[in-house]
Protein backbone atom coordinates (compact mmCIF):
# COMPACT_ATOMS: atom_id res chain seq x y z
CA UNK A 1 0.00 0.00 0.00
CA UNK A 2 3.04 2.24 -0.37
CA UNK A 3 1.62 3.84 -3.39
CA UNK A 4 -1.71 5.07 -1.82
CA UNK A 5 -0.59 8.40 -2.62
CA UNK A 6 1.31 8.63 -5.33
CA UNK A 7 3.75 11.52 -5.72
CA UNK A 8 2.26 12.15 -9.66
CA UNK A 9 -1.17 11.72 -11.02
CA UNK A 10 -0.36 10.49 -14.50
CA UNK A 11 -2.96 11.79 -17.07
CA UNK A 12 -3.06 10.82 -21.04
CA UNK A 13 -2.94 12.80 -24.17
CA UNK A 14 -3.33 11.99 -27.00
CA UNK A 15 -2.09 13.67 -30.45
CA UNK A 16 -0.73 12.88 -33.43
CA UNK A 17 2.79 14.29 -33.72
CA UNK A 18 3.32 12.36 -37.50
CA UNK A 19 0.74 12.11 -40.25
CA UNK A 20 -1.80 14.52 -41.86
CA UNK A 21 -3.25 16.23 -39.47
CA UNK A 22 0.27 16.12 -37.44
CA UNK A 23 0.40 19.72 -37.58
CA UNK A 24 -2.63 20.80 -35.80
CA UNK A 25 -2.62 17.92 -33.48
CA UNK A 26 1.60 19.04 -32.47
CA UNK A 27 -0.26 22.51 -31.49
CA UNK A 28 -2.70 21.07 -29.33
CA UNK A 29 -0.23 18.70 -27.48
CA UNK A 30 1.94 21.96 -26.86
CA UNK A 31 -1.50 23.72 -25.54
CA UNK A 32 -2.45 20.85 -23.03
CA UNK A 33 1.31 20.19 -22.04
CA UNK A 34 1.61 24.31 -21.57
CA UNK A 35 -1.22 23.92 -19.47
CA UNK A 36 -0.47 21.00 -17.27
CA UNK A 37 3.05 23.00 -16.60
CA UNK A 38 0.81 25.93 -15.22
CA UNK A 39 -0.93 23.83 -13.09
CA UNK A 40 1.88 21.88 -11.76
CA UNK A 41 3.90 25.34 -10.67
CA UNK A 42 0.49 26.29 -9.11
CA UNK A 43 0.59 23.07 -6.92
CA UNK A 44 -1.18 20.21 -8.92
CA UNK A 45 -4.02 19.16 -7.35
CA UNK A 46 -3.21 18.88 -3.36
CA UNK A 47 0.62 19.08 -4.03
CA UNK A 48 0.35 16.34 -6.32
CA UNK A 49 2.16 16.67 -9.85
CA UNK A 50 0.00 15.97 -12.86
CA UNK A 51 2.24 13.25 -15.10
CA UNK A 52 1.17 13.79 -19.17
CA UNK A 53 1.54 10.61 -20.96
CA UNK A 54 1.94 11.18 -24.55
CA UNK A 55 0.87 8.69 -27.06
CA UNK A 56 1.08 9.24 -31.42
CA UNK A 57 -2.01 8.03 -33.38
CA UNK A 58 0.31 8.81 -35.90
CA UNK A 59 -3.17 10.59 -37.73
CA UNK A 60 -4.24 7.16 -38.09
CA UNK A 61 -8.38 6.91 -36.65
CA UNK A 62 -7.94 3.29 -35.75
CA UNK A 63 -5.03 4.36 -33.85
CA UNK A 64 -6.74 5.94 -30.90
CA UNK A 65 -9.16 3.09 -29.81
CA UNK A 66 -6.15 0.96 -28.67
CA UNK A 67 -3.82 4.20 -27.32
CA UNK A 68 -6.41 5.26 -25.49
CA UNK A 69 -7.13 1.87 -23.98
CA UNK A 70 -3.52 1.27 -23.30
CA UNK A 71 -3.40 4.61 -20.84
CA UNK A 72 -5.48 3.97 -19.40
CA UNK A 73 -5.05 -0.28 -18.75
CA UNK A 74 -1.08 0.22 -18.58
CA UNK A 75 -0.34 3.87 -17.99
CA UNK A 76 -3.27 4.39 -15.04
CA UNK A 77 -4.14 7.40 -17.00
CA UNK A 78 -7.16 9.19 -14.93
CA UNK A 79 -8.04 11.41 -17.95
CA UNK A 80 -7.30 11.71 -21.43
CA UNK A 81 -6.87 14.91 -23.55
CA UNK A 82 -7.14 14.39 -27.19
CA UNK A 83 -8.63 13.55 -30.70
CA UNK A 84 -8.93 15.71 -33.35
CA UNK A 85 -11.15 14.56 -36.63
CA UNK A 86 -14.10 12.91 -35.57
CA UNK A 87 -13.17 9.12 -36.99
CA UNK A 88 -10.67 9.82 -34.24
CA UNK A 89 -12.99 10.50 -31.19
CA UNK A 90 -15.39 7.77 -32.41
CA UNK A 91 -12.63 5.06 -32.17
CA UNK A 92 -12.23 6.01 -28.56
CA UNK A 93 -15.55 6.31 -27.41
CA UNK A 94 -16.60 2.33 -26.24
CA UNK A 95 -12.72 2.71 -24.59
CA UNK A 96 -13.46 5.45 -22.37
CA UNK A 97 -17.12 4.36 -21.80
CA UNK A 98 -16.18 0.90 -20.92
CA UNK A 99 -13.58 1.82 -18.36
CA UNK A 100 -15.54 4.89 -17.20
CA UNK A 101 -12.43 7.46 -17.84
CA UNK A 102 -13.47 10.85 -18.84
CA UNK A 103 -12.07 12.10 -22.38
CA UNK A 104 -11.60 16.05 -23.30
CA UNK A 105 -12.01 16.77 -27.19
CA UNK A 106 -11.10 20.25 -28.07
CA UNK A 107 -12.01 20.32 -31.97
CA UNK A 108 -14.95 21.72 -33.24
CA UNK A 109 -17.21 19.18 -35.29
CA UNK A 110 -20.39 18.91 -37.06
CA UNK A 111 -22.23 17.97 -33.83
CA UNK A 112 -24.92 15.19 -33.40
CA UNK A 113 -23.50 13.33 -30.79
CA UNK A 114 -23.76 13.00 -26.93
CA UNK A 115 -21.52 10.55 -24.94
CA UNK A 116 -21.62 10.91 -21.21
CA UNK A 117 -17.36 10.15 -20.73
CA UNK A 118 -17.06 13.10 -23.36
CA UNK A 119 -16.56 16.87 -22.91
CA UNK A 120 -16.97 18.88 -26.14
CA UNK A 121 -14.42 21.98 -25.86
CA UNK A 122 -14.46 23.00 -29.54
CA UNK A 123 -17.27 24.96 -31.03
CA UNK A 124 -20.09 22.87 -32.60
CA UNK A 125 -22.25 24.39 -35.91
CA UNK A 126 -24.65 26.52 -34.04
CA UNK A 127 -21.51 28.94 -32.93
CA UNK A 128 -19.99 30.04 -35.59
CA UNK A 129 -21.01 28.98 -39.03
CA UNK A 130 -24.96 31.00 -38.60
CA UNK A 131 -22.83 33.89 -37.23
CA UNK A 132 -20.31 33.03 -40.20
CA UNK A 133 -23.11 33.24 -42.85
CA UNK A 134 -24.80 35.99 -41.55
CA UNK A 135 -21.76 38.49 -41.73
CA UNK A 136 -20.78 37.59 -45.34
CA UNK A 137 -24.33 37.84 -46.82
CA UNK A 138 -25.26 41.34 -44.90
CA UNK A 139 -21.31 42.14 -45.22
CA UNK A 140 -20.14 40.60 -48.33
CA UNK A 141 -22.77 39.76 -50.76
CA UNK A 142 -25.04 36.62 -51.80
CA UNK A 143 -23.49 34.54 -54.92
CA UNK A 144 -21.31 32.13 -53.16
CA UNK A 145 -19.34 29.06 -54.36
CA UNK A 146 -18.89 26.07 -51.94
CA UNK A 147 -15.41 24.47 -52.01
CA UNK A 148 -14.38 21.64 -49.28
CA UNK A 149 -12.55 18.48 -48.39
CA UNK A 150 -14.66 15.63 -49.26
CA UNK A 151 -15.35 14.16 -45.69
CA UNK A 152 -18.45 14.22 -43.13
CA UNK A 153 -17.51 17.50 -41.47
CA UNK A 154 -17.11 19.90 -44.64
CA UNK A 155 -20.06 18.26 -46.09
CA UNK A 156 -22.66 18.93 -42.61
CA UNK A 157 -20.82 22.35 -42.61
CA UNK A 158 -21.84 23.06 -46.56
CA UNK A 159 -25.10 21.80 -46.00
CA UNK A 160 -25.98 23.88 -43.11
CA UNK A 161 -24.21 27.01 -45.00
CA UNK A 162 -26.13 26.58 -48.14
CA UNK A 163 -29.35 26.07 -45.88
CA UNK A 164 -28.82 29.51 -44.32
CA UNK A 165 -27.63 30.85 -47.89
CA UNK A 166 -30.71 29.93 -49.47
CA UNK A 167 -33.86 31.39 -46.97
CA UNK A 168 -31.73 34.51 -47.07
CA UNK A 169 -32.01 34.62 -50.83
CA UNK A 170 -28.64 33.93 -51.54
CA UNK A 171 -27.38 32.16 -54.48
CA UNK A 172 -25.10 29.15 -54.27
CA UNK A 173 -23.58 29.07 -57.72
CA UNK A 174 -21.61 25.71 -57.18
CA UNK A 175 -20.62 23.36 -54.48
CA UNK A 176 -17.23 21.08 -54.67
CA UNK A 177 -15.80 18.42 -53.03
CA UNK A 178 -11.92 17.14 -53.26
CA UNK A 179 -10.48 14.60 -51.56
CA UNK A 180 -8.82 15.24 -48.04
CA UNK A 181 -5.46 14.28 -49.96
CA UNK A 182 -6.03 16.28 -52.96
CA UNK A 183 -2.88 17.65 -54.18
CA UNK A 184 -2.26 20.84 -55.70
CA UNK A 185 -3.07 20.87 -58.71
CA UNK A 186 -6.08 19.41 -58.34
CA UNK A 187 -6.94 22.30 -56.04
CA UNK A 188 -5.86 24.66 -58.37
CA UNK A 189 -8.21 23.27 -60.70
CA UNK A 190 -11.16 24.30 -58.63
CA UNK A 191 -9.76 27.53 -57.76
CA UNK A 192 -9.94 28.36 -61.17
CA UNK A 193 -13.36 26.87 -61.98
CA UNK A 194 -14.51 29.01 -58.83
CA UNK A 195 -12.86 32.18 -59.85
CA UNK A 196 -14.40 31.94 -63.28
CA UNK A 197 -18.02 32.12 -62.02
CA UNK A 198 -16.95 35.58 -60.57
CA UNK A 199 -18.65 34.73 -56.77
CA UNK A 200 -19.58 37.01 -54.13
CA UNK A 201 -17.33 35.18 -51.72
CA UNK A 202 -16.31 31.62 -51.94
CA UNK A 203 -17.03 29.40 -48.64
CA UNK A 204 -14.14 27.07 -47.95
CA UNK A 205 -14.15 24.29 -46.05
CA UNK A 206 -10.66 22.62 -47.05
CA UNK A 207 -9.07 20.78 -44.56
CA UNK A 208 -5.09 20.57 -44.38
CA UNK A 209 -2.78 21.35 -46.66
CA UNK A 210 -5.61 21.73 -49.43
CA UNK A 211 -6.04 25.41 -47.47
CA UNK A 212 -2.81 27.06 -48.31
CA UNK A 213 -3.23 25.61 -51.98
CA UNK A 214 -6.46 27.13 -52.67
CA UNK A 215 -5.79 30.32 -50.76
CA UNK A 216 -2.50 30.61 -52.95
CA UNK A 217 -4.36 29.52 -56.07
CA UNK A 218 -6.72 32.88 -55.26
CA UNK A 219 -4.27 34.78 -55.27
CA UNK A 220 -2.85 33.67 -57.95
CA UNK A 221 -5.73 33.86 -60.23
CA UNK A 222 -7.44 36.78 -58.69
CA UNK A 223 -4.53 39.38 -57.82
CA UNK A 224 -6.45 42.27 -59.66
CA UNK A 225 -9.45 41.32 -57.98
CA UNK A 226 -9.08 39.40 -54.75
CA UNK A 227 -12.54 37.36 -54.18
CA UNK A 228 -12.99 37.07 -50.23
CA UNK A 229 -12.76 33.95 -48.61
CA UNK A 230 -15.09 32.63 -46.00
CA UNK A 231 -13.90 29.88 -43.80
CA UNK A 232 -14.25 27.95 -40.38
CA UNK A 233 -11.00 26.05 -40.82
CA UNK A 234 -8.33 28.50 -41.93
CA UNK A 235 -6.79 29.20 -38.79
CA UNK A 236 -3.46 31.72 -37.92
CA UNK A 237 -0.95 28.38 -38.78
CA UNK A 238 -2.97 28.06 -41.99
CA UNK A 239 -2.44 31.76 -42.76
CA UNK A 240 1.51 30.83 -41.73
CA UNK A 241 1.95 28.14 -43.78
CA UNK A 242 0.07 29.78 -46.86
CA UNK A 243 2.16 33.31 -46.49
CA UNK A 244 0.14 36.44 -45.16
CA UNK A 245 -0.52 37.80 -48.75
CA UNK A 246 -2.47 34.60 -49.77
CA UNK A 247 -4.18 34.83 -46.51
CA UNK A 248 -4.84 38.46 -46.44
CA UNK A 249 -8.47 39.66 -45.89
CA UNK A 250 -9.69 36.55 -46.16
CA UNK A 251 -12.62 35.79 -43.25
CA UNK A 252 -12.64 33.00 -40.39
CA UNK A 253 -15.28 32.71 -37.88
CA UNK A 254 -13.99 30.99 -34.56
CA UNK A 255 -14.20 31.33 -30.74
CA UNK A 256 -10.58 32.31 -29.96
CA UNK A 257 -8.30 33.81 -32.16
CA UNK A 258 -4.46 35.09 -31.13
CA UNK A 259 -5.79 38.84 -31.69
CA UNK A 260 -8.05 38.52 -28.92
CA UNK A 261 -7.27 41.09 -26.16
CA UNK A 262 -8.38 39.74 -22.66
CA UNK A 263 -5.28 40.23 -20.52
CA UNK A 264 -5.49 36.50 -19.86
CA UNK A 265 -4.94 35.78 -23.78
CA UNK A 266 -2.61 38.04 -23.68
CA UNK A 267 -0.38 36.58 -20.98
CA UNK A 268 -0.61 33.29 -21.96
CA UNK A 269 0.35 34.08 -25.82
CA UNK A 270 3.46 35.76 -24.50
CA UNK A 271 4.53 32.71 -22.24
CA UNK A 272 3.79 29.99 -25.16
CA UNK A 273 5.93 31.74 -27.64
CA UNK A 274 8.68 32.67 -24.99
CA UNK A 275 8.59 28.66 -24.21
CA UNK A 276 7.83 27.74 -28.03
CA UNK A 277 9.57 30.23 -30.30
CA UNK A 278 8.37 33.48 -31.26
CA UNK A 279 7.08 32.08 -34.85
CA UNK A 280 4.78 30.46 -32.96
CA UNK A 281 1.07 30.77 -33.42
CA UNK A 282 -1.74 30.29 -31.27
CA UNK A 283 -5.36 29.17 -33.23
CA UNK A 284 -8.56 28.42 -32.01
CA UNK A 285 -7.79 24.50 -31.68
CA UNK A 286 -4.85 25.14 -29.39
CA UNK A 287 -6.88 27.21 -27.32
CA UNK A 288 -9.71 24.79 -26.65
CA UNK A 289 -6.76 22.04 -25.36
CA UNK A 290 -5.19 24.83 -23.16
CA UNK A 291 -8.37 25.70 -21.51
CA UNK A 292 -9.89 22.11 -21.11
CA UNK A 293 -6.90 21.04 -19.08
CA UNK A 294 -7.78 23.74 -16.81
CA UNK A 295 -11.05 23.47 -17.04
CA UNK A 296 -11.03 19.11 -16.18
CA UNK A 297 -8.75 19.49 -13.25
CA UNK A 298 -11.01 22.44 -11.74
CA UNK A 299 -13.55 19.96 -11.95
CA UNK A 300 -11.44 16.85 -10.38
CA UNK A 301 -10.52 19.52 -7.57
CA UNK A 302 -13.91 20.18 -6.73
CA UNK A 303 -15.18 16.76 -6.90
CA UNK A 304 -12.01 15.72 -5.22
CA UNK A 305 -12.42 12.65 -7.29
CA UNK A 306 -11.53 11.44 -10.84
CA UNK A 307 -14.61 9.55 -11.05
CA UNK A 308 -16.39 10.25 -14.10
CA UNK A 309 -19.82 10.58 -13.19
CA UNK A 310 -18.46 12.68 -9.69
CA UNK A 311 -16.67 14.89 -12.11
CA UNK A 312 -19.30 15.67 -14.46
CA UNK A 313 -21.67 16.55 -11.31
CA UNK A 314 -19.62 19.32 -10.66
CA UNK A 315 -18.24 20.67 -14.23
CA UNK A 316 -21.20 22.37 -15.14
CA UNK A 317 -20.53 24.90 -11.45
CA UNK A 318 -17.54 25.48 -13.12
CA UNK A 319 -17.34 29.20 -14.94
CA UNK A 320 -13.82 29.19 -16.19
CA UNK A 321 -11.75 32.52 -17.70
CA UNK A 322 -10.25 30.82 -20.71
CA UNK A 323 -8.21 32.90 -23.34
CA UNK A 324 -11.58 33.50 -25.34
CA UNK A 325 -13.51 34.43 -22.45
CA UNK A 326 -15.40 33.35 -19.71
CA UNK A 327 -16.81 29.74 -20.90
CA UNK A 328 -18.82 26.75 -18.95
CA UNK A 329 -19.88 23.60 -19.85
CA UNK A 330 -23.53 22.77 -20.51
CA UNK A 331 -25.25 20.06 -18.29
CA UNK A 332 -27.47 19.29 -21.27
CA UNK A 333 -24.91 18.18 -23.88
CA UNK A 334 -21.38 18.18 -22.50
CA UNK A 335 -20.59 20.54 -25.17
CA UNK A 336 -19.26 24.04 -23.50
CA UNK A 337 -20.91 27.86 -23.90
CA UNK A 338 -18.14 29.53 -26.37
CA UNK A 339 -17.79 32.96 -27.75
CA UNK A 340 -18.26 33.13 -31.15
CA UNK A 341 -16.18 35.86 -33.06
CA UNK A 342 -15.33 37.08 -37.12
CA UNK A 343 -12.22 37.93 -38.17
CA UNK A 344 -10.30 39.21 -41.14
CA UNK A 345 -6.60 38.35 -42.10
CA UNK A 346 -4.34 41.96 -41.67
CA UNK A 347 -0.71 42.56 -42.73
CA UNK A 348 0.62 40.60 -39.91
CA UNK A 349 -1.14 37.87 -40.64
CA UNK A 350 -3.76 37.92 -37.73
CA UNK A 351 -6.71 38.28 -37.53
CA UNK A 352 -8.62 41.43 -36.82
CA UNK A 353 -12.15 40.98 -35.01
CA UNK A 354 -14.54 42.13 -36.89
CA UNK A 355 -17.74 40.86 -34.08
CA UNK A 356 -17.57 39.36 -31.41
CA UNK A 357 -20.92 37.67 -29.58
CA UNK A 358 -21.97 39.64 -26.87
CA UNK A 359 -21.52 36.65 -24.61
CA UNK A 360 -20.89 33.41 -24.95
CA UNK A 361 -23.40 30.85 -26.63
CA UNK A 362 -25.25 27.91 -26.08
CA UNK A 363 -24.37 24.86 -27.51
CA UNK A 364 -27.02 23.22 -29.82
CA UNK A 365 -25.48 19.93 -31.16
CA UNK A 366 -28.62 18.31 -32.32
CA UNK A 367 -29.51 21.62 -34.46
CA UNK A 368 -30.91 20.65 -37.48
CA UNK A 369 -32.49 23.13 -39.65
CA UNK A 370 -30.99 26.58 -39.53
CA UNK A 371 -33.06 29.32 -41.09
CA UNK A 372 -32.79 33.22 -41.08
CA UNK A 373 -34.76 33.32 -38.24
CA UNK A 374 -30.93 31.59 -36.82
CA UNK A 375 -29.41 34.47 -38.05
CA UNK A 376 -31.25 37.14 -36.63
CA UNK A 377 -31.82 35.51 -33.23
CA UNK A 378 -28.49 33.07 -33.28
CA UNK A 379 -27.54 35.30 -29.37
CA UNK A 380 -26.54 33.46 -26.31
CA UNK A 381 -27.80 32.27 -23.21
CA UNK A 382 -25.97 34.39 -20.32
CA UNK A 383 -23.45 32.88 -18.85
CA UNK B 1 -11.79 15.75 -61.93
CA UNK B 2 -14.78 17.17 -63.80
CA UNK B 3 -16.14 13.98 -62.92
CA UNK B 4 -15.59 14.21 -59.22
CA UNK B 5 -16.92 17.65 -60.12
CA UNK B 6 -20.03 17.31 -61.89
CA UNK B 7 -20.95 13.82 -59.48
CA UNK B 8 -21.43 16.47 -56.23
CA UNK B 9 -23.50 19.42 -58.36
CA UNK B 10 -26.75 18.58 -57.12
CA UNK B 11 -26.71 19.01 -52.84
CA UNK B 12 -28.57 16.41 -50.64
CA UNK B 13 -32.44 17.18 -50.26
CA UNK B 14 -32.93 17.06 -45.80
CA UNK B 15 -35.96 14.75 -46.12
CA UNK B 16 -38.77 17.07 -44.57
CA UNK B 17 -39.04 14.53 -41.41
CA UNK B 18 -35.28 15.36 -40.70
CA UNK B 19 -35.76 19.31 -41.35
CA UNK B 20 -38.51 19.43 -39.20
CA UNK B 21 -37.10 17.10 -36.68
CA UNK B 22 -38.03 19.11 -33.55
CA UNK B 23 -41.93 19.79 -34.25
CA UNK B 24 -42.75 15.99 -33.47
CA UNK B 25 -44.22 15.64 -30.14
CA UNK B 26 -43.01 12.85 -28.57
CA UNK B 27 -45.16 10.43 -25.79
CA UNK B 28 -42.64 8.37 -23.29
CA UNK B 29 -44.48 5.79 -21.29
CA UNK B 30 -41.94 4.48 -18.54
CA UNK B 31 -42.04 4.39 -14.79
CA UNK B 32 -39.65 7.12 -13.06
CA UNK B 33 -35.78 5.86 -12.63
CA UNK B 34 -32.92 5.72 -14.28
CA UNK B 35 -33.46 4.23 -17.76
CA UNK B 36 -36.34 6.90 -18.18
CA UNK B 37 -34.09 9.87 -16.73
CA UNK B 38 -31.51 8.74 -19.38
CA UNK B 39 -34.07 8.43 -22.65
CA UNK B 40 -35.84 11.51 -21.65
CA UNK B 41 -32.47 13.81 -21.09
CA UNK B 42 -31.46 12.56 -24.63
CA UNK B 43 -35.09 13.04 -26.54
CA UNK B 44 -34.56 16.65 -24.76
CA UNK B 45 -31.25 17.33 -26.07
CA UNK B 46 -32.31 16.42 -29.50
CA UNK B 47 -34.52 18.75 -29.22
CA UNK B 48 -37.92 17.32 -29.08
CA UNK B 49 -41.07 18.52 -27.39
CA UNK B 50 -41.59 15.91 -25.04
CA UNK B 51 -44.13 14.62 -22.11
CA UNK B 52 -43.58 11.73 -19.90
CA UNK B 53 -46.55 9.47 -18.18
CA UNK B 54 -46.75 6.19 -16.21
CA UNK B 55 -49.21 4.21 -16.04
CA UNK B 56 -50.17 4.26 -19.43
CA UNK B 57 -53.37 6.45 -20.36
CA UNK B 58 -56.47 5.00 -21.44
CA UNK B 59 -56.41 6.94 -24.31
CA UNK B 60 -54.02 8.31 -27.18
CA UNK B 61 -54.29 12.22 -27.72
CA UNK B 62 -53.39 12.29 -31.33
CA UNK B 63 -51.25 15.47 -30.47
CA UNK B 64 -48.21 12.77 -30.17
CA UNK B 65 -46.16 11.70 -33.11
CA UNK B 66 -44.16 8.95 -31.64
CA UNK B 67 -45.39 6.80 -28.24
CA UNK B 68 -42.24 5.71 -26.77
CA UNK B 69 -43.17 2.62 -24.22
CA UNK B 70 -40.91 0.76 -22.04
CA UNK B 71 -42.32 -2.94 -22.44
CA UNK B 72 -40.92 -4.82 -19.16
CA UNK B 73 -43.03 -3.12 -16.99
CA UNK B 74 -45.94 -3.45 -18.64
CA UNK B 75 -45.47 -6.88 -18.67
CA UNK B 76 -44.00 -7.58 -15.54
CA UNK B 77 -46.97 -5.09 -13.92
CA UNK B 78 -49.31 -6.64 -16.33
CA UNK B 79 -50.54 -3.51 -17.18
CA UNK B 80 -53.42 -2.56 -20.10
CA UNK B 81 -51.75 -0.95 -23.08
CA UNK B 82 -54.77 -0.17 -25.23
CA UNK B 83 -53.35 0.34 -28.57
CA UNK B 84 -55.41 -0.41 -32.05
CA UNK B 85 -52.83 -1.80 -33.80
CA UNK B 86 -55.01 -1.77 -36.81
CA UNK B 87 -55.03 2.14 -36.96
CA UNK B 88 -52.28 2.71 -34.45
CA UNK B 89 -52.44 6.93 -33.22
CA UNK B 90 -48.50 7.19 -33.72
CA UNK B 91 -45.43 5.37 -34.31
CA UNK B 92 -44.74 2.80 -31.56
CA UNK B 93 -41.19 2.65 -30.33
CA UNK B 94 -40.34 0.26 -27.68
CA UNK B 95 -38.10 0.11 -25.00
CA UNK B 96 -36.36 -3.21 -24.03
CA UNK B 97 -34.08 -5.08 -21.98
CA UNK B 98 -34.47 -8.30 -22.77
CA UNK B 99 -35.10 -10.15 -26.17
CA UNK B 100 -36.49 -13.79 -24.78
CA UNK B 101 -39.10 -15.01 -27.21
CA UNK B 102 -42.19 -13.58 -24.49
CA UNK B 103 -41.02 -9.72 -24.99
CA UNK B 104 -40.58 -10.49 -28.98
CA UNK B 105 -44.16 -11.98 -28.95
CA UNK B 106 -45.05 -8.55 -27.37
CA UNK B 107 -42.92 -6.09 -30.06
CA UNK B 108 -44.59 -8.36 -32.80
CA UNK B 109 -48.21 -8.03 -31.42
CA UNK B 110 -48.03 -4.48 -31.07
CA UNK B 111 -46.82 -3.91 -34.65
CA UNK B 112 -43.86 -1.35 -33.56
CA UNK B 113 -42.28 0.47 -35.78
CA UNK B 114 -38.51 0.28 -33.61
CA UNK B 115 -36.76 -1.02 -30.56
CA UNK B 116 -34.58 0.43 -28.31
CA UNK B 117 -31.94 -1.53 -25.87
CA UNK B 118 -30.95 -1.24 -22.45
CA UNK B 119 -28.70 -0.20 -20.87
CA UNK B 120 -29.32 2.99 -22.67
CA UNK B 121 -27.11 4.06 -25.60
CA UNK B 122 -27.47 7.81 -26.76
CA UNK B 123 -26.51 6.74 -30.44
CA UNK B 124 -29.62 5.27 -32.33
CA UNK B 125 -32.43 7.26 -30.03
CA UNK B 126 -32.50 9.72 -32.95
CA UNK B 127 -31.96 7.62 -35.94
CA UNK B 128 -35.32 4.64 -34.60
CA UNK B 129 -37.28 7.80 -33.72
CA UNK B 130 -36.89 9.03 -37.16
CA UNK B 131 -37.24 5.29 -38.71
CA UNK B 132 -40.25 4.95 -36.89
CA UNK B 133 -42.33 7.90 -38.14
CA UNK B 134 -41.06 7.64 -41.79
CA UNK B 135 -42.35 3.91 -41.48
CA UNK B 136 -45.68 5.01 -39.54
CA UNK B 137 -45.73 7.56 -41.98
CA UNK B 138 -45.28 5.76 -44.58
CA UNK B 139 -48.01 2.88 -44.02
CA UNK B 140 -50.69 5.05 -42.85
CA UNK B 141 -50.41 6.64 -46.56
CA UNK B 142 -50.00 3.46 -47.72
CA UNK B 143 -53.31 1.90 -46.11
CA UNK B 144 -54.94 5.34 -47.29
CA UNK B 145 -53.89 4.46 -51.03
CA UNK B 146 -55.37 1.12 -50.42
CA UNK B 147 -58.46 2.32 -49.01
CA UNK B 148 -58.83 4.68 -52.28
CA UNK B 149 -57.80 2.05 -54.62
CA UNK B 150 -60.77 -0.46 -53.05
CA UNK B 151 -63.55 1.92 -53.87
CA UNK B 152 -62.42 3.26 -56.79
CA UNK B 153 -62.65 -0.79 -57.60
CA UNK B 154 -66.13 -1.40 -55.74
CA UNK B 155 -67.19 1.81 -57.88
CA UNK B 156 -66.31 0.36 -61.16
CA UNK B 157 -67.60 -2.93 -60.46
CA UNK B 158 -70.87 -0.78 -59.46
CA UNK B 159 -70.49 0.51 -63.10
CA UNK B 160 -70.11 -2.47 -64.91
CA UNK B 161 -72.96 -4.01 -63.55
CA UNK B 162 -74.83 -1.02 -63.92
CA UNK B 163 -73.95 -0.82 -67.76
CA UNK B 164 -75.21 -4.03 -68.74
CA UNK B 165 -78.21 -3.66 -67.04
CA UNK B 166 -79.30 -0.44 -68.52
CA UNK B 167 -77.67 -1.36 -72.01
CA UNK B 168 -79.95 -4.62 -71.57
CA UNK B 169 -83.02 -2.45 -70.88
CA UNK B 170 -82.79 -0.17 -73.23
CA UNK B 171 -81.67 -1.88 -75.68
CA UNK B 172 -78.51 0.32 -76.72
CA UNK B 173 -74.82 0.02 -76.66
CA UNK B 174 -72.73 -0.55 -73.36
CA UNK B 175 -70.56 2.95 -74.47
CA UNK B 176 -74.14 4.55 -75.02
CA UNK B 177 -75.59 2.96 -71.43
CA UNK B 178 -72.36 4.47 -69.72
CA UNK B 179 -73.30 7.99 -71.40
CA UNK B 180 -76.32 7.75 -70.01
CA UNK B 181 -74.93 7.00 -66.68
CA UNK B 182 -72.95 9.73 -66.56
CA UNK B 183 -75.29 12.21 -67.76
CA UNK B 184 -77.79 11.15 -65.04
CA UNK B 185 -74.78 10.80 -62.09
CA UNK B 186 -73.59 14.42 -63.53
CA UNK B 187 -77.61 15.79 -63.14
CA UNK B 188 -77.78 14.69 -59.99
CA UNK B 189 -74.22 15.41 -58.96
CA UNK B 190 -73.48 12.32 -57.48
CA UNK B 191 -70.79 10.10 -58.11
CA UNK B 192 -70.57 7.56 -61.13
CA UNK B 193 -70.14 4.70 -58.56
CA UNK B 194 -72.59 6.20 -56.46
CA UNK B 195 -75.40 6.28 -58.76
CA UNK B 196 -74.76 2.78 -60.43
CA UNK B 197 -75.04 1.09 -57.01
CA UNK B 198 -78.48 2.50 -56.19
CA UNK B 199 -79.30 1.21 -59.77
CA UNK B 200 -78.40 -2.16 -58.53
CA UNK B 201 -79.91 -2.27 -55.76
CA UNK B 202 -83.45 -1.14 -56.68
CA UNK B 203 -82.53 -2.67 -60.15
CA UNK B 204 -84.68 0.14 -62.39
CA UNK B 205 -83.44 2.64 -63.98
CA UNK B 206 -85.32 5.35 -65.36
CA UNK B 207 -84.42 8.34 -68.39
CA UNK B 208 -86.63 10.55 -68.72
CA UNK B 209 -85.83 11.20 -72.34
CA UNK B 210 -86.87 7.87 -73.49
Amino acid sequence: MSNTYPAEIPVGVIFSQTGVTANPEQTMLRATLLAIDRINRQGGINGQQLHPICVDPQSVPENYGPLAQKLIVEDNVKLIFGGYTSASRKAMLPVIGRYDVLLFYPTQYEGFEYAPNVVYTGAAPNQGCVQLARYMLQNVGKRVCMVGSDYIWPREINRIMRELIETSDGDVISEMFLPLEANKEAVYEVAKHVSSQHPEFVFSNFVGKSIEYFYQAMLELNADKPIPIASLTTTETEIQAMGIKAGFGHYTAAPYFQSVETPINQEIVKEYKATYGQDEVTTMCWEAAYFQVHLAIKAVKLAESFHADKVMEKIADIRHSAPQGPVRVDPDNNHCFLWSRIGRVNEQGQFDILVTSDTALKPDPYLVSYSTSHLETASGESL
Amino acid sequence: MSKRLSAVQQPLELSTLVKNLRQHEILLIMPEGENRKKIEQQIRRIGFPLKTEWPPPEDFSSNYQVVMLGLTPIIENDYDFHWDISNPPAALVLVVDYENPLVLQYSLSLNAQAIIGLPFHPLGVLSNLLLSLQEFKQTRSMLKTIRNLESKLNASQHIENAKHFISEKQNISLEAAYKLLRKQAMEQRMPVGELAKEIIAKRSFSDEKT
